[in-house]
């Protein structure tokens, strides 16, 4: 009675055991990553991101928008305005839904501190000129500002070459919270990532 | 898990959705620019014509004109950017049926243009001379119908094309109190 006993939990110990075998364990825990479609677009962006458990990592991700970039017109200020963006830092958390060690769907939650400009639409003045009469002009002004702000965003990223090379699909969208409100929204870290884990 | 991914799915992209419309990115602040200019209208008119007869009148001002509250006058032509500023006319023909002045359309082919422009529509356009920086035009009616006439220039303002980098500029004309506002002249045969 022991002997078959013991055999079929044996057998029923092999798909148990796979499933043992499958524990995740963390193999890198540092991935750096740049953006590649703002690459065509003369964008520069830069991400660190760090493994901190089997479903979370956090990073920060910096990003040095063009002028090619910004006549996108990716976002707006106070609904109408173009919110031109200069520099942008975002610190992030993420959510991997399998986990951090295999190719998962992934939601993050970011941060964003960033350096813009916003048309202050056009204006009139008027100036004197060399032959000392006045003449009214147009004025298109622009105004820096500076702002903090919250986003999120979902991706899935895919491991290749023993898990050391990344590639990430991810839509990600931030408000500003300075300034605007959640009235307006930005298109941020949205595009094809590549990567190296180490 | 799947659930709570769908749940968080859900928010976010109603989070997305609800931003209100903003404004027509397309909006854009006219300005114009409002001067006045004096008795720069000169009617050549003698009240009694024949048929054949022209009648011309002319406007003509100069590109540099006073603005209220300016200590210098404004150059005209470099704000507006525009070498034309356009007026309408109206003559009106007397009618007995109705005992009153009615509206006269006037063909293209009896009008003359000696300065500036003129079309169909009686719209006259003042040209800039840039040897004289004087926006001039001089325009002839050829008088073809008997009859009793009125032209009527007492609300008469000018204003520049349309030039979307550069502000709009309208001038006000204004006739002094002893230049008769409505001209009345008569067509015989």
């Amino acid at each position: 009675m022991t002997k078959p006993f013991l055999t079929i939990l044996f057998i029923l110990s092999i798909p148990l055991s796979n499933y043992a075998q499958e524990e995740i364990v963390l193999q890198y825990y540092n991935q750096f990553s740049s953006n590649i479609s703002y690459a065509t677009l003369g964008s520069l962006d830069i991400n660190y991101e760090r493994t901190i458990s089997k479903y979370i990592t956090a990073g920060v991700g910096v990003t040095s928008y063009s002028n090619s970039h910004n006549d996108l017109n990716l976002e707006k200020y106070d609904g109408y305005s173009d919110y031109k963006v200069n520099l942008e830092i975002n610190p992030f958390v993420r959510l991997y839904v399998h986990n951090t060690q295999k190719k998962s769907l992934f939601i993050e939650v970011l941060g964003s501190y960033n350096e813009a400009e916003v048309n202050t639409g056009r204006r009139i003045s008027r100036t004197v000129n060399n032959l000392g009469y006045g003449v009214y002009a147009y004025d298109y002004g622009a105004q820096k500002m500076e702002n903090i702000g919250l986003g999120t965003g979902v991706g899935y990223r895919f491991l290749l070459l023993k898990n050391r090379l990344v590639l990430e699909a991810q839509f990600g969208v931030r408000t500003n919270l300075k300034e605007i409100w959640i009235y307006d929204i930005g298109l941020v870290r949205t595009g094809i990532k590549a990567g190296y884990r180490f | 898990m799947k659930k709570n991914i769908a749940l968080i799915g859900i928010v976010l992209g109603s989070l997305f959705w609800t931003q209100c419309s903003p404004p027509d990115d397309d909006y854009i602040n006219w300005n114009t620019i409002e001067l006045k200019v004096k008795n720069a209208l000169k009617i050549e008119n003698k009240e009694n014509y024949t048929v054949g007869d022209t009648l011309f009148f002319e406007l003509n001002f100069s590109r540099y004109l006073p603005e209220d509250g300016q200590t210098t006058d404004l150059d005209v032509y470099e704000t507006s950017g525009v070498n034309k500023f356009t007026y309408g006319f109206g003559m009106l023909k007397y009618s007995s049926f109705s005992d009153s002045y009615q509206g006269v359309s006037i063909n293209e082919k009896y009008l003359l243009s000696e300065k500036g422009s003129v079309n169909y529509a009686s719209q006259v356009f003042t040209i800039l001379n840039p040897d004289t920086n004087i926006y001039e035009s001089r325009i002839g009616i050829i008088l073809v119908e008997e009859g009793e006439y009125q032209l009527d220039f007492s609300y008469l303002t000018l204003y520049s094309d349309y030039n979307p980098d550069k502000p709009s500029v309208g001038i006000e004309h204004i006739i002094s109190e002893d230049l008769p506002l409505l001209l009345n002249f008569r067509v015989s045969k």
